[in-house]
């Protein structure tokens, strides 16, 4: 009950007009902080609540998650929010419904889907970073050229920690299968072998 | 089993499909500006009213037919960033095209900022009094509708920056949108489309 208050509380503290327009006023808060942080309170959310979910669902709701994560980060997404805050809140609510699909999609998730969303991020935010860093032309119209390099160079900067942290939790993650499951390890690892 | 499991989410993708391919214009459109240009339709197109006050005071249609092409740039005066480029730009594009302006094209950079007109004749001096290079503003003030349906993004943040869309479009005797120039194209690349264009 406790955890559910300081959710709302969390939530309704991000809401604040003048914490809005704080996030709004740089290309690099919205993207590393709004959004990760509304995705956090819906995966805090989640986590409080006992819930069990099958591998179907499970999947339907990394998909939905991975969808909406990939909807924001759209320029003309991200342009909308800034302008409509009708378009804002539907942005902070399906952000915060990602990251309570995510919260409980992954758990259940197998290892090697979750190695590859891994990847797979690690390897996006520095695509992203390189391109904000290196385009020449404005991408997103509610910003500026400056808040595109300064958002491309900490991308850039977040991508060596990141795989890092990727690749313990991905060593740490197989360690522990092939402690309980010596042969599922390897076959979990390959998935779609004949 | 397997297709019993991926079934839910492969309903939850296709229908994140379905709403990527209806948000970005059939995957045409990722950023603000090329979804106008997009949604402003295919060329040849029929050029939106362009009711503008040129730098003489003189009120005149840049998009009504007539008898020669219009080359419409956005800009606006105040602008610190890529304005003054794009019609640095737009005048070595004159010097290129001396055999067609100003008889058979007049350059035209619209404000969509609702300059007061009084600002724009010093502005066109500076540039150096092109008598084929006219520099115009709303006439009834900012006309967002119109340049949306020319092509033109235009986003006003709240520190007074306009980020707009700086395409060029080009506007045939007939009244019709026959081109839409990339501005980052080379100068060179300009000059051969709209001699293509202009018969």
């Amino acid at each position: 009950m406790k955890r559910l208050i300081a959710i709302a509380a969390g939530a309704a503290l991000l809401s604040l007009p003048a914490v809005d327009a704080w996030f709004a006023s740089a290309m690099v808060r919205v993207m590393l902080l709004e959004l990760p942080l509304w995705a956090l309170l819906g995966a805090l959310a989640a986590r409080s609540r006992r819930t069990s979910w099958s591998l179907s669902a499970s999947l339907a709701a990394l998909v939905f998650a991975l969808g909406a994560i990939a909807f924001w980060l759209l320029p003309r997404s991200l342009d909308v929010a800034q302008s409509e805050a009708g378009a804002d809140h539907l942005m902070h609510a399906s952000l915060f419904l990602a990251g309570a699909a995510l919260a409980v999609s992954l758990p259940r998730t197998p290892l090697t889907v979750r190695l590859a969303l891994g990847l797979y991020t690690c390897s996006m935010v520095f695509a992203m970073g390189m391109f904000y860093v290196s385009f020449d032309a404005l991408v997103c119209g509610a910003f500026d050229r400056r808040q595109q390099l300064v958002l491309g160079s900490w991308l850039l900067r977040l991508t060596a920690p990141l795989t890092l942290a990727f690749l313990i939790a991905a060593v740490r993650g197989l360690s522990r299968l092939e402690e309980v499951h010596p042969a599922a390890a390897g076959a979990t690892l390959e998935v779609g072998a004949p | 089993m397997r297709a019993r499991v991926l079934l839910a989410p492969l309903v939850v993708l296709a229908a994140w499909l379905a709403v990527g391919a209806w948000w970005t214009q059939g995957f045409q459109a990722f950023t603000s500006f090329a979804a106008a240009r997009v949604a402003a339709g295919p060329t040849p197109r029929p050029a939106p009213a362009l009711d503008v006050i040129d730098e003489h005071g003189a009120r005149w249609d840049a998009g009504a037919p007539g008898d020669r092409y219009n080359l419409v740039q956005p800009m606006y005066l105040s602008c610190a960033t890529a304005c003054p480029i794009a019609m640095s730009r737009l005048s070595v594009l004159s010097e290129r095209l001396t055999d067609l302006v100003p008889e058979r094209l007049r350059l035209v950079s619209l404000s969509v900022a609702g300059d007061p007109p009084e600002q724009l004749g010093p502005r066109w001096r500076a540039h150096g009094a092109n008598p084929g290079w006219s520099l115009t503003t709303f006439a009834d003030g900012p006309d967002a509708a119109t340049l949306r349906a020319l092509g033109v993004y235009v986003f006003v943040r709240e520190d007074g920056v306009i980020n707009h869309g700086l395409d060029l479009y080009l506007i045939d005797p007939a009244g019709l949108v026959v081109a839409v120039l990339d501005p980052d194209l080379p100068i060179e690349q300009q000059e051969e489309r709209i001699r293509s264009a202009i018969p």
